[in-house]
């Protein structure tokens, strides 16, 4: 119904959402992201909501993103959520395994909700910075990421590292599956099988 | 560029009228005073809007309801937009969104309404068609409104008391994490998990740090109470000793988490450092009070002048010793090793294990890992802590020096009170252990030059393994001289005649072998040195020393030559050598006679120029000595050796000439003989000249034994006194008759007969000049001369034999015609 009133010329919106356990960085990712601060103090997060215009591969784009909170008081609240995502950045904190544990309740709270194998996601291993307090091992969150067949980055919320690149990945990840929805639809699907071969 | 005001974030993105809420973006004004508006969901929230910065204002939401935009107004860029919204719930709704219960209510109301709405179509229907069929219906109306009222009533109490219910349930599940801090702080300090504990601090701070409710206060204070005993803790734990680097720094970062007052990594450090030298001087003194008891106990008990130990150990270089320790046991090791080498390992032990982690401590601290971002690194620290470094290892090298090398110590510094605590011991005791004690510093030593330490710091050990080195060096080759002196206590006389170049005991050889030793352990353990060390070599002085050091030890052998001949009244320890070699072979052996000894170590003289200084000139230019130094220290040795070859001859010659020159007049005028009183013709050589020609086959003999090379000038010179002494007493004869003249003739030619292959012009001329002083022969007495000499010649013909150079002269007749 709002089709008509929106402009055609507004960019694609692409909705990103942070998931993950209380403490693992997804407002200090989400602010740096947003703002380049970072934000030292923990304060809880309910949900947040941020939108920014960027260019990505020569186009603009605007992602959209809903901080959402890790804590399990909130976790009824989810569901709702994580309907509206198109793309997850699923957070733990390198320096906390159990945060990394959490990360398999996620994922499939989000294939649950999602009904959708190939959602664009992400699996981020946060606080990079601190590596003499890593608890969780490359290779560990790699083998994972493997098994869930999704791209698995090391970030720093801190030092900026990788940040763009977790948001600009998953972006392009949700903007190549709209293209390739949108040429599913036209094409016939041999085509598509092509594509997806390709 | 645009400086309309932006909005693209909300925190949160929901909430009742009075929720805080985080507004970011662009373009927000630069000042609290640039904001000129602030709507959200179409309500202005200006009153309570707080402006962080540029990017982020803080505000409470208004009474807006539903979904609706964010709009800053500044002063800049006027009216903004916004690319987020927040939603606006109903107030009274806000606890009951998720309640099933509102929902009955709502739907119980709407029948209400619903029955209302149906009651007041009935009433107008009455009035149009008469009230008989409504008043039924209207009672059943009222009956269902009161039976709704009711249960409208039940709903609302239940709804209230499930109000209040999860109020508190609310309530406590947002505040429980803080009702359960002050336990599980306690819990978690005791399981020793302090990160948890300061994160939980942390996040109790700055969600409660300024609460105003007392019961929050109440439980905050005392999570700030336990918060202060772990603080207390990890102070005590961080100046506890030992403990790893990493368990420090953790626990500093825990301290500065937990905002403690104060410097605990500079703390830290002056604990260590405390803790370092504490380390050394207790291993030092404890050392020390064993070493003392030692002495105390040794010196009891060897109330006997010379300790056994020492003699006994005079027996064997520094060098054999040295690779006897290498070859010991660890248990062997412990209870032979000196007690200070002992302790100069334990040091050793000590600085390598604690040194280089407060080193890394201190390093951490200026480059400013250890503090929290906020604060800065005091630069001012750095001359403290490199002072503290300093000691450290001024400490280190003190007690070492004290120990092995007090001669070191400024005599007039303030270290030598300090250090030199250590009793005197003889040097032989420590000087094998020197090479152990150099291998312990420089490992040391390896240590600390891995640790990037400032070049004055590096230096303190530098110069300590160099002085340490240096004194190694002259130990071992004193040591080396002390042992070479005393070998003449190994003499066993056993002569071996390669060749006629002379002969040689084993003695040579030994210290041969003993020098090449000390050079070849110095020239390992000392000169080359290791990593970041200087060769010695190239330290003009100690080239220098080297030579000198090399002349010493080889004269050192010369030494122990003279004690074993030329005897020294004053040393009484020459004594004893003839005992000693007598008891080498359990059973008596007979020893040489003085005059044999004298022989012997003469020609050991001679083989030490001719065979041993060259062989040990080459040996030590092969491994490594400077070529000039040993060339001119093998030279002036050398002399030193013909030195003492020609005492030795001299005072051989003089043993072995005294009693014939003494026996010559005796037994010349044996019986009252009388030159000028012979009556008959001599038919014979007399006794005398036949004695002396024994006496000087005697020593031909006893020469040849040892080195025939010898003879031609020492019977040379014998002949020249012997020749003197005739030329004496010919001359003094008063009187000659012609039977004395003749008879003085025949003595004087067959003594030039026997010895003519010796006879020196010297020697000719003593004996022309007692020819002389003879009456002249008539060719009568010529005669008769000749036909004694001939049978003299043909009587004495073995014994001549000897002085013709071992060759029996197969016709006499020529030369007794020469004569
Ligand atoms: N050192 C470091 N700290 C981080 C990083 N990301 C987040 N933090 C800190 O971790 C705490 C929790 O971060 P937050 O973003 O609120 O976590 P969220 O609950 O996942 O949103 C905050 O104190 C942050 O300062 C990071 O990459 N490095
Ligand atoms: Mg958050």
């Amino acid at each position: 119904m709002s089709v008509g009133k929106k402009t055609p010329i507004q960019p694609a919106l692409h909705k990103v959402i942070m998931v993950g356990s209380g403490g693992v960085g997804k407002s200090a990712l989400t602010l740096q992201f947003m703002y380049d601060e970072f934000v030292e103090d923990y304060e809880p997060t309910k949900a947040d909501s941020y939108r920014k215009k960027v260019v990505l591969d020569g186009e603009e784009v605007q992602i959209d993103i809903l901080d959402t909170a890790g804590q399990e008081d909130y976790a009824a609240i989810r569901d709702n959520y994580f309907r509206s995502g198109e793309g997850f950045l699923c957070v733990f904190s390198i320096t906390d395994d159990e945060s990394f544990q959490a990360t398999q309740e996620f994922r499939e709270q989000i294939l649950r909700v999602k009904n959708d194998d190939h959602i664009p996601f992400l699996l981020v291993g946060n606080k990079a910075d601190l590596a003499d307090k890593r608890r969780v091992t490359f290779e560990d969150a790699k083998q994972r990421s493997d098994q869930w067949n999704v791209p698995y980055v090391e970030t720093s919320a801190k030092t900026r590292a990788n940040v763009d690149k977790a948001f600009f990945d998953l972006a392009r990840k949700i903007s190549s599956r709209k293209y390739r929805s949108e040429a599913q639809e036209e094409s016939s699907p041999k085509k598509s099988s092509c594509c997806i071969i390709l | 560029m645009s400086l309309a005001p932006v909005v693209t974030g909300i925190s949160p993105i929901e909430g009742v009228p009075g929720t805080k809420v985080t507004i970011r973006g662009e373009n927000l004004g630069f000042c609290q005073d640039d904001l000129m508006g602030l709507i959200i969901c179409g309500v202005d929230c200006l009153m309570s809007a707080e402006w962080k910065s540029n990017n982020k204002i803080v505000t409470r939401s208004g009474g807006g309801i539903g979904k609706g935009d964010i709009i800053v107004v500044t002063i800049q860029g006027g009216r903004g937009t916004s690319t987020v919204q927040f939603k606006g719930l109903q107030e009274a709704m806000g606890p009951l969104k998720e309640s099933a219960v509102w929902a009955n209510v709502g739907s119980v109301l709407e029948q209400v309404d619903t029955l209302y709405d149906l009651k007041c179509v009935f009433e107008s229907d009455i009035q149009e068609y008469g009230r008989q069929s409504t008043e039924v219906l209207q009672k059943a109306i009222y009956k269902c409104k009161e039976e709704a009222d009711k249960l409208f009533e039940d709903v609302l109490h239940r709804k209230d008391r499930a109000d209040g219910t999860r109020n508190a349930i609310n309530v406590l599940k947002r505040f429980r994490f803080l009702f359960y801090l002050p336990v599980n702080t306690e819990r978690n300090i005791q399981k020793g998990d302090y990160d948890v504990v300061i994160n939980d601090y942390a996040r109790a701070k700055s969600l409660f740090g300024d609460t105003q409710i007392q019961l929050f206060k109440k439980f905050y204070s005392e999570v700030e109470k336990k918060i202060e005993d772990l603080r207390n803790i990890l102070s005590e734990q961080l100046i506890k000793m030992p403990t790893t680097l990493e368990y420090q720094k953790k626990i500093i970062r825990n301290l500065y988490h937990l905002e403690t007052p104060g410097d605990p990594a500079w703390q830290c450090l002056g604990a260590q450092h405390a803790y370092i030298l504490h380390l050394l001087m207790e291993s030092r003194d404890s050392h020390l009070s064993r070493e003392l008891a030692d002495h105390d106990l040794g010196a009891n008990k060897g109330s006997t002048p010379g300790p056994p130990v020492s003699s006994s150990s005079r027996n064997t270089t520094p060098a054999a010793k040295y690779n006897k320790i290498m070859m010991s046991s660890v248990g062997e090791w412990q209870a032979s090793a000196p007690v200070r080498v002992l302790l100069i390992e334990d040091l050793g032990d000590i600085l390598s294990t604690n040194f280089p982690d407060m080193w890394k401590l201190s390093q951490a601290y200026f480059g400013g890992e250890l503090l929290p971002s906020s604060a800065h690194v005091d630069h001012f620290k750095h001359p403290e802590c490199k002072e503290m470094i300093l000691e450290l290892l001024g400490v280190f090298s003190g007690i070492i020096r004290g120990a092995i090398i007090p001669q070191t110590l400024n005599p007039h510094g303030a270290y030598i009170r300090k250090y030199h605590v250590w009793p005197e011991v003889p040097l032989d005791q420590i000087t094998p252990w020197l090479p152990q004690v150099l291998r312990h510093i420089r490992s040391c030593y390896n240590t600390l030059l891995m640790l990037d330490l400032p070049k004055d710091a590096v230096d303190v050990i530098k110069t300590l393994l160099f002085d340490l080195r240096v004194h190694c060096l002259t130990s071992l080759f004193q040591q080396t001289v002390d042992h070479l002196c005393s070998l003449h206590s190994r003499e066993d006389w056993r002569v071996e005649v390669d060749d006629e170049q002379g002969g040689y005991t084993h003695l040579p050889q030994i210290c041969e072998g003993d020098i090449i030793e000390c050079a070849q352990l110095v020239k390992e353990t000392v000169l080359e040195g290791g990593r970041r060390e200087p060769s010695l070599l190239d330290h003009p002085n100690i080239s220098k020393d080297i030579g000198t050091l090399i002349h010493n030890v080889i004269v050192a052998f010369a030494q122990a030559l003279r004690k074993l001949t030329l005897k020294d009244p004053d040393d009484p320890e020459v004594e004893d050598v003839p005992d000693r070699s007598n008891q080498e072979n359990g059973t008596t052996v007979a020893l040489p006679s003085v005059e044999v000894q004298f022989l012997i170590t003469l020609s050991n003289c001679a083989y030490m120029r001719r065979v041993i200084l060259p062989r040990l000139g080459e040996s030590l230019v092969r491994a490594g000595y400077p070529k000039a130094e040993v060339i001119e220290s093998i030279e002036k040795s050398s002399q030193t050796y013909n030195e003492l070859q020609e005492t030795l001859f001299d005072a051989y010659l003089e043993e072995r000439i005294d009693p014939i020159i003494g026996m010559i007049e005796r037994s010349m005028y044996l019986g009252q003989y009388d030159w000028g009183k012979v009556r008959h013709t001599p038919t014979e050589v007399r006794s005398y000249v036949k004695e002396i020609l024994l006496n000087v086959s005697q020593v031909h003999a006893e020469v040849v034994a040892v080195w025939p090379g010898l003879i031609p000038s020492l019977i040379e010179r014998m002949v020249e006194v012997i020749g003197e002494e005739m030329a004496r007493l010919i001359t003094c004869v008063s009187s000659f008759s012609q039977n004395g003249a003749l008879q003085a003739h025949i003595d004087l030619a067959a003594l030039n007969l026997a010895l003519n292959n010796y006879m020196s012009p010297t020697a000719q001329a003593s004996f022309q000049e007692a020819a002389e002083a003879l009456p002249k022969l008539t060719s009568e007495a010529k005669r008769s001369k000749e036909n004694v000499l001939r049978s003299f010649h043909n009587k004495m013909k073995f014994l001549l034999a000897c002085f013709l150079d071992l060759n029996p002269v197969p016709n006499g007749e020529q030369m007794i015609a020469s004569i």
